[in-house]
């Protein structure tokens, strides 16, 4: 039974690595590399409280909700502003892959006083 | 822990200080605490990369702050004031001396945060001015800002229980300003009732103590989080900008050489079993603070310029984040008030008022308040007899705001309802200079007479209260109609309308 868990479980990871559009850089001057094009959904979680996208940046444009943006050729500045509702919980910002599946591009302490994470996203 | 924002740069220059805001020069808070009590060895680097990354919006607000020294920090907070200021013009009517029906469940917050600069707030209504304080003000004003920094809405955690109670503690001395003829000067020959009931010039008219009891929300509370949810996403312009200011300071520099060498420096030291004791790993992170600012201003010649953009927009857009959540933190307000009234040619009364303010539903824009108050004589004299109780009182009033609260004109209207109960006829002082009412005939020395005003009295009132945004000047202005005044017992309709300023605003400027 377990066994069978696990299984599962790794192919719902097989289908979110698949049809996720970003992956880590090996480039140090980026955070995370996608294809030209590729569309990107954003969403965040907090561990104890609700976690929202105010408002993000990327490639010197604002986003808007649904927080998704069209990856753009060279390094581009992305910028969410992520409120929490719980001062200091851990959040997650994430790639919606699709079919329930995401992953994590980053996890930090929300901090009330510096609320924007930012992202170096390398298109090629 | 107390994590608090504020005079980071003061920390910066003194690695071994012990102020107690943002605590550590540089990264998160917890994860610093986590960073500097491990083994060097067991430091990872990608950990210490995400800790040192300017990434961060912890990182990105502590540089600025760096960067940009105390007028960066005076900047943030002049901002967040000017921002929360919006928040009472859009949302709620304050309370504003004689164009008011009920005292307000709220002492706005923006004095308790601007009070910290040492001021005051003035509320003129033509013939009254009030001068209003809080208690973390006159705090502030003692001890230093420093010590009783700025805290987010939502934040418990940031203010102690002392900092709680001076938040809810305020006071006022409201001076008569009314330039009037006195009663029995030289120029009245025939005084009348109103001459007498005329206050004279810049007299002590009273002074109220106060405290508000705010019922904050649990975090854990579904509807807070559906609430909180519907409202942080109310200030987007000023989330916008901030997110703006960030690229525009750290934006250029992340992807650099220049960069990428500075974290991989600090990353190996930091990991280098040297920085193994908290006060070297401290030492060394100052450094890279240092360092990274040096690295910054090279790549950006405006750099600095743009740190102080940086923190002003940090400030518009928190100051507007604790407008849009005050709805949803302090949703009921309980409050307290003792007032010492000294009214023109009347004994001096004192009054206990109960509060209790709150929205019923946070989604909407009405504004709820309920009085309920009782009047005493301090002294009863001894020429006349009369009940020292003077009046029951209770007052309903409904606000709602009329307009966004981006809008550069703001309009907020108030409905309410007013009714007292006087327990005894009303007792009025003749002072020796006087002349007895209806003659021409100077008294001989200060006298008490009763007017037959015992009974009750109803008055409603319409109040419209446009504000300016950004200069906390309001103008009030309402009608009201009463079966009758406290003194006189007829019909009575009055316009009223006022000007008031919010002196923070002013102490705030630099």
């Amino acid at each position: 039974m377990q066994r069978e868990k696990a299984k599962k479980t790794k192919a719902i990871q097989r289908r979110a690595s698949m049809a996720c559009n970003l992956s880590k850089s090996t480039d140090p001057s980026a955070d995370y590399v996608g294809k030209i094009g590729a569309t990107v959904q954003l969403k965040v979680t907090g561990t104890q409280g609700s976690a929202v996208i105010v408002a993000g940046r990327y490639a010197g444009q604002d986003l808007a909700a649904p927080w998704q943006f069209q990856v753009k050729a060279g390094v581009n500045f992305l910028i969410l502003l992520v409120e929490n509702s719980v001062p200091r919980d851990w959040t997650t910002i994430q790639e919606d892959c699709g079919s329930g599946a995401q992953q994590t591009l980053r996890e930090y302490r929300y901090d009330p006083y510096g609320a924007s994470q930012s992202f170096e996203i390398l298109g090629n | 822990m107390k994590i608090w924002i504020g005079l980071g740069f003061l920390l910066l220059s003194s690695v071994t200080s012990n102020a107690q805001t943002y605590t550590y020069p540089y990264g998160d808070e917890v994860t610093y605490h986590t960073m500097a009590t491990t083994p060097a060895g067991a430091r990872s680097k990608d950990a210490l990369r995400q800790f040192l990354g300017i990434e961060s919006g912890t990182n990105v607000t502590k540089a600025a702050l760096y960067a940009a020294g105390k007028s960066g920090y005076d900047s943030l907070l002049h901002a967040a004031e000017d921002a929360r200021m919006d928040k009472q013009t859009g949302s709620t009517t304050s309370s504003s001396g004689t164009t008011s029906l009920v005292s307000k469940g709220v002492v706005p917050q923006v004095l308790g945060f601007a009070v910290e600069h040492g001021n005051l707030t003035e509320t003129d209504n033509n013939t009254t001015a009030t001068f209003r304080g809080t208690g973390l003000g006159v705090a502030r004003l003692l001890v230093g800002a420093q010590q009783l920094p700025y805290c987010a809405i939502s934040d418990y955690q940031c203010e102690s229980g002392f900092k709680r109670f001076l938040t809810g503690t305020s006071f006022s001395v409201s001076l008569n300003t009314a330039q009037t003829t006195p009663a029995g000067s030289s120029a009245s020959t025939t005084s009348s009732n109103a001459s007498l009931f005329s206050g004279t010039a810049n007299q002590v008219s009273g002074w109220s103590l106060r405290y508000d009891f705010h019922v904050r929300r649990k975090f854990s509370d579904a509807a807070y989080l559906k609430q909180w949810q519907a409202a942080i996403a109310t200030p987007s312009d000023a989330a916008k900008a901030y997110l703006k200011s960030v690229e525009d300071t750290f934006g250029k520099i992340r992807p650099t050489k220049e960069y990428q060498d500075w974290l991989a420096k600090y990353v190996l030291l930091l990991g280098d079993s040297s920085t193994s004791d908290e006060a070297t790993f401290k030492k060394v992170l100052a450094q890279a603070v240092e360092d990274l600012i040096e690295i910054a201003k090279r790549q950006d010649s405006n750099f600095s310029t743009n740190a102080q953009n940086l923190l002003t927009s940090l400030g518009g857009y928190i100051g507007a984040r604790d407008k849009a959540l005050n709805e949803v933190v302090n949703r009921v307000t309980y409050s307290v008030e003792y007032d010492n009234n000294r009214p023109s040619n009347q004994p001096s009364q004192s009054i206990v008022k109960f509060i209790v303010s709150g929205r019923p539903s946070a989604s909407e824009k009405w504004l709820l308040t309920l009085n309920s108050s009782a009047a005493w004589y301090n002294e009863a004299p001894a020429q006349v007899s009369v009940s020292r109780f003077r009046y029951g009182q209770a007052a309903l009033q409904l606000d709602r705001s009329l307009t966004a609260s981006s809008s550069n004109l703001g309009a907020a209207l108030s409905a309410g309802y007013y009714f007292q109960y006087m327990a005894d006829n009303s007792l009025l002082t003749l002072p020796s200079t006087a002349l007895a009412p209806g003659t021409s005939i100077p008294l001989p020395g200060n006298a008490s007479v009763l007017l037959n005003s015992k009974g009750t009295i109803h008055i409603g009132q319409a109040q419209v209260t446009f504000s300016i945004k950004g200069t906390g000047i309001k103008f009030p202005v309402a009608l009201s109609f009463s079966n009758r005044t406290e003194l006189i017992k007829a019909s009575n309709v009055v316009g009223h309308f006022g000007i008031t300023y919010d002196l923070d605003s002013l102490f705030t400027k630099k």
